[in-house]
């Protein structure tokens, strides 16, 4: 039998951890992401976008490679090497991959690519509004939630885009068209780039939003793309439901 | 052992006895001018590798600057403490829940080293009462129990001042995370599930089971309601958590939702 441990030795135990845990976290950076409305709106008729706008605090990634990410990076979801989580202590996460498909570390996506319906956009980083998934200021760049995962990790990730925009259709203005089988590419900032595959595409009302499946928790790599849909109200300026795309990760 | 982590128990349900009529009273005296229940943001509380225990948090902000934090969790390890903290940090670093391939010496489960590459470091400890610093980490005698059938209940005002700087505008980067894992499926924390704690161990405690302090749960955020991808630019699109652009549009549904699922976890 192993020795015994009194609430004495649990409170020495936590003596050593406030030693171990050090410091407390300083709160320098912004909380949100600097998403700052446009003064005035080009009217492009143009899907897609050249831009890359990455911002700020939320969207530094760990112990960046040298990564060729040049927005025409090739694809090479599988070959890979991933730096850790800033914070790892151990090393090498490459070996053990249980899952089907291969999972890549977390890592900012810098490029949303979905050739069926002419996406090629640039990114931001996205937290919440309220308690609300805050929307890209620019309708043009597709936005990351930064409280999910990132495409191509373990787990869910989510990315939202504006369909319309006073008036002209804007990044993600084809996805309720978008086919199960559509290959989504997303290029993230480790140089990688991590491959989907459509496999459901819904409307939902708004006041019925899935939440629990848009912010699901699964093992393999998974991507959903959120967007406006359904009917538009001119009054209220405000679409009544959102059409979701969910995909899964491909080799 | 057996006596060990019952005087743990007797100890952690005497401070819950006392500190949970407390915490109640607190809330209570708040509940009707100072809970801002349109700014309520929920966790799903996901089973780590190895466990099926599973539940949902709910912070919500105070008009006083403060959290409520509410956690329900079921199938936990019954008639035990449950060491449970909010990880992550402020600093925008992207933090999440660990996938199951954090288990890197495969046994099965998610150790607390395993977990702080991808959870981060503990941000707040949701003890029942007293200090909630990462020096109360591992304060099990003032961390909730599990009742005899793996339920979990634990509700928590705390104030402005006890809530690390940048805590409420941050919150999509911070996750609850509750501890305690029944490897060998005997209803208690022992040394023959998983063997000592290393974790506990490098703090130079011995004999604490890794059963105690492997991850059992884990939350990531999830926003409410729908979202405004369509129409007018958002008016305020970055101002914060009492930001009124989006609540405007799609308030009342978030409401909606985050009572139902409120109603839902009650029930369960």
């Amino acid at each position: 039998m192993a020795s015994t441990k009194s609430p004495l030795q649990w409170r020495v135990l936590m003596g050593g951890a406030a030693g171990v845990v050090g410091v407390g976290v300083i709160g320098a950076a912004l909380a949100f992401p600097s998403v700052t409305a446009p003064a005035a709106l080009p009217a492009p008729s143009s899907v897609s976008t050249p831009t890359t706008s990455t911002s700020g605090a939320a969207a530094s990634t760990p112990a960046g490679t040298p990564s060729a990410s040049t927005p025409a990076a090739s694809p090479a979801p599988s070959a890979s090497v991933i730096p850790l989580n800033q914070t790892s202590p151990s090393t090498v996460p490459s070996s053990t991959p249980p899952p089907a498909v291969a999972a890549l570390a977390e890592s900012a996506p810098t490029r949303v690519k979905i050739p069926s319906i002419g996406v090629d956009a640039g990114t931001v980083s996205l937290g919440l509004d309220g308690n609300e998934l805050e929307t890209p200021a620019d309708p043009d760049v597709v936005g990351w939630f930064t409280g999910a995962h990132t495409p191509g990790a373990p787990g869910r990730a989510v990315l939202a885009g504006h369909l319309t925009w006073n008036g002209r259709h804007t990044v993600f203005a084809r996805l309720p068209q978008l086919a199960v089988g559509a290959i989504v590419e997303v290029d993230r900032e480790d140089g990688t780039t991590a491959k989907f595959e459509v496999t459901k595409v819904s409307t939902f009302p708004k006041d019925a939003f899935p939440t629990d499946e848009v912010y699901a928790s699964t093992d393999d790599p998974s991507l959903v793309l959120i967007t406006c849909g359904g009917e538009y109200s001119k009054t209220q300026h405000y679409y009544d439901s959102n059409v979701i795309a969910f995909a899964s990760a491909l080799d | 052992m057996n006596r060990t982590w019952k005087s743990l128990a007797a100890s952690a349900a005497i401070s819950m006895a006392v500190a949970a009529p407390l915490a109640m009273s607190t809330t209570f005296a708040s509940a009707h001018n100072g809970e801002d229940h349109d700014s309520a943001v929920t966790f799903r509380l996901d089973s780590m590798k190895g466990t099926n225990a599973t539940g949902d948090a709910t912070l919500t902000p105070t008009d006083s600057g403060g959290l409520v934090v509410e956690i329900r969790a079921k199938d936990m390890v019954p008639n035990s403490p449950h060491a449970q903290h909010i990880h992550g940090d402020t600093s925008g670093a992207m933090k999440h829940c660990p996938a199951p391939s954090a288990d890197k010496d495969g046994n099965g489960f998610i150790s607390i080293e395993e977990g702080f590459p991808d959870y981060g470091d503990i941000h707040i400890s949701l003890t029942t009462t007293g200090d909630t610093t990462k020096a109360s980490g591992l304060a099990v005698d003032r961390m909730p129990m599990a009742d005899a059938q793996g339920n979990l209940s634990y509700k928590r005002t705390l104030t402005a001042a006890e809530l690390p700087k940048g805590t409420l505008e941050n919150l999509a980067n911070l996750h609850v995370v509750q501890h305690g894992v029944d490897a060998n499926d005997n209803g208690k924390y022992d040394m023959e599930g998983l063997g000592e704690s290393t974790f506990a161990k490098s703090l130079g405690v011995d004999g604490i089971p890794a059963e105690a302090t492997d991850s059992a749960t884990c939350g990531m955020i999830m926003p409410a309601g729908g979202v405004a991808t369509g129409g007018e630019a958002p008016t305020a699109p970055n101002s914060g958590l009492l930001a009124a652009g989006g609540v405007l549009l799609a308030g009342g549904a978030a409401v909606a939702i985050s009572r139902r699922r409120s109603a839902a976890v009650t029930g369960a």
